[in-house]
């Protein structure tokens, strides 16, 4: 078992390290040219000459990646163009905001997704079953952007009961003290007793994470039942059906334990999605995170963020998978 | 096998066309006894009629290709604007049912392009082994550490705006995973006796590949390819959405949605429709992935 984790984690390393070097790769096949860009508009052809030299571009091709890959190692993500911060600022600015959202949303779709597929499982072929199945197929086909929008509609326009975007109303950040211990409103207002605050933060993050576990609600339950489903065949489930140990026992001590290894992986790599989900639901909620900087990185061409977020992202979801396969080896019934 | 000599060889045939179509019509008669997948496969029937026929159907055929007429602009449904008009008073009927016919070329020319790429270097890592299939499946390693939506966003905002490059850029994040599954079926048939058989009558390495092992590791690949049609074309959309896909006065659904966002809450039909025009495509493609896996699938069929 050991042998295997510390393999996957040598494995982990060497995609880590062919990430950077396609992110590498992507910031060298762009179109426009780096070194006019940073030199301004109105640079002379000899200015220009000079910002290449100054930013190492003028230098064979391992050379340039090897100050890619040491600056990125010393925090350096470069400089975005949009906000004149080194990239790496801004992430560290935005991560808390999105990983709140992000880890709410999970949670939901774990809450929901986790309960249709068991029951889906359990009466197969009910009215039931064909309600979680048309939920799951329906969660996977809308455009997230879309469906944020429709319960924009629904919720503020319509019913008035939640706000339209943004993570605290203007009222309350005018007049209240707002913590900051984690970022992470929730837990920050909770610690010091703000209700006020709590109340506000978690109306507006209510639509944005259930629009993002709209996505993984989905898939959970469709990957639940069907490895359920599978463990249900074994016989060791029917030896205890025979002993005429009670359904909920069966299910959940028996199935269920054994049917989770397959989820683990399928959350994980939903984990992954929603990440980028983000770029699309903190746009149209104005959720002040790491998706609504990227997205304005997209639309106004900011290359150096664009590619800090990508490669942040993308590391972010090699080492997600990587602690899943590792959890799932240190689980004794699987060899290696 | 069968016994050899001239007189046997025109009965296989025969019984081989024949078996072509006892095959097909058995498909057909799977596809009608699920209902859900019957419906899928009528849903994507209706589509690529409605695409084909848009410029027939269409009542502002010129609106639907961008021209404007600003006397009408955000006019609710009627019986003269099925869906409405937008805020430079195009009829949105007209440019949803244009939309389908982006959506369905974005889709057929994504999946198209990811399969030229990663199936045959997926045939290539399976069949030949060794250090070639070490370094192809390494570097789709590297391509499948990115979620797929992310790696296109990078590409397609490198890449400049435009549908073109956003198609390309959905391509370059799409490849692998046939390459992944391609490699794995290869990889299970190599050692079978019908391919040691061709090799041992000195059969070329390429017509092994492209006659035997290609047509026998198809079905997954194309159960995928359909499921992955719907998603692709979220896909293309969400990067329309970012401003990185089609360019106005396209009428792409993403971009359609994405000025929609401004519109959406005094004019909720705006964004309505394109919306729910996406959501019956994709519900399609899912509908007709799940049902065609079905049918492929060695379980059921020898049921």
């Amino acid at each position: 078992m050991w042998a295997f984790v510390v393999r996957r984690l040598a494995n982990g390393v060497l995609v880590i390290i062919g990430v950077s070097i396609l992110t590498f790769m992507m910031t060298v096949i762009i179109p426009s040219d780096p070194a006019a860009r940073w030199a301004g508009v109105r640079a002379t052809a000899e200015q220009i000459a000079k910002a290449r030299e100054e930013l190492g571009l003028d230098k064979p091709l391992h050379v340039q990646y090897w100050r890619y890959v040491t600056g990125v190692v010393h925090g350096n993500l470069g400089t975005s163009i949009r906000t004149r911060q080194p990239v790496l600022d801004d992430l560290k600015a935005y991560i808390p905001a999105t990983a709140e959202l992000v880890i709410t949303g999970m949670i939901m779709a774990l809450v929901i997704g986790m309960p249709l597929g068991i029951w889906s499982a359990v009466r197969k072929d009910s009215w039931v079953d064909h309600l979680c199945r048309a939920v799951a197929v329906f969660g996977v086909s809308l455009p997230t952007f879309w469906l944020a929008m429709n319960l924009q509609v629904v919720f503020f326009r319509w019913l008035g009961w939640l706000p339209l975007g943004g993570r605290l109303s203007g009222m309350i950040e005018a007049t209240q003290a707002i913590p900051n211990i984690t970022g992470f409103l929730l837990v920050d207002s909770a610690v010091t007793l703000n209700g006020a605050v709590f109340w506000d933060s978690l109306e507006h993050l209510l639509l944005p994470a259930i629009t993002l576990a709209a996505y993984p609600i989905g898939l959970v339950a469709k990957q639940i039942r069907s490895s359920l489903l599978e463990v249900f065949g074994e016989d060791y489930i029917l030896a205890a059906r025979a002993y005429g140990l009670p359904n909920r026992l069966v299910t959940y001590r028996y199935a269920l334990r054994n049917a989770l290894a397959p989820t683990i992986t399928v959350f994980a790599l939903c984990a992954g999605y929603s990440l980028v989900n983000t770029f699309l639901i903190e746009a149209v909620f104005n959720w002040p995170g790491l998706g609504n900087y990227s997205a304005m990185a997209v639309i106004t061409g900011d290359y150096p963020a664009i590619m800090g977020i990508t490669l942040f992202v993308a590391v972010v979801y090699v080492v997600l998978n990587l602690a899943v396969d590792v959890l799932i080896a240190l689980d004794p019934r699987v060899r290696f | 096998m069968s016994t050899p000599g001239n007189t046997a060889t025109a009965a296989p045939d025969e019984a081989g066309g024949n078996r072509l179509v006892r095959q097909l019509k058995y498909s057909a008669y799977l596809i009608r006894k699920n209902t859900l997948t019957t419906i899928g496969f009528s849903i994507v029937g209706v589509l690529i009629v409605l695409a084909l026929l848009a410029p027939v159907i269409a009542p502002y055929p010129d609106q639907a290709l961008g021209a404007t007429d600003m006397s009408q602009a955000l006019e609710s449904p009627s019986l003269k604007h099925l869906f409405g008009t937008d805020e430079m008073g195009r009829d949105l009927f007209s440019r949803v049912l244009y939309g389908t016919r982006i959506s369905l070329q974005i889709g057929i020319l994504v999946v198209g392009l990811a399969l030229a790429i990663g199936v045959p270097l997926g045939l290539i890592a399976g069949f030949v082994g060794g250090f070639i299939d070490e370094a192809i499946m390494r570097v789709t390693d590297i391509f499948l550490s990115f979620p797929p939506l992310l790696l296109a966003i990078a590409v397609a905002a490198l890449l400049g705006r435009s549908l073109t490059n956003a198609m390309i850029a959905i391509a370059i994040a799409w490849w692998p995973w046939y390459t992944r599954l391609i490699r794995g079926t290869v990889v299970s048939m190599r050692e079978k006796p019908f391919i040691e058989a061709a090799r041992v009558i000195g059969t070329s390495p390429l017509y092994i590949m492209v006659k035997h092992l290609l047509p026998n590791s198809m079905s997954p690949v194309i159960v995928q390819a359909s499921l992955d049609f719907g998603s692709v074309i979220l896909t293309s959309a969400a990067l329309s959405f970012l401003g990185l896909g089609a360019q106005p006065p396209e009428p792409e659904w993403g971009l359609i949605l994405s000025t929609a966002r401004n519109y959406f809450l005094v004019a909720p039909w705006y964004s309505f429709f394109p919306g729910m025009a996406m959501v019956v495509t994709v519900l399609a493609f899912n509908l007709v992935g799940d049902g065609l896996r079905e049918i492929t699938d060695p379980k059921t069929r020898r049921l």
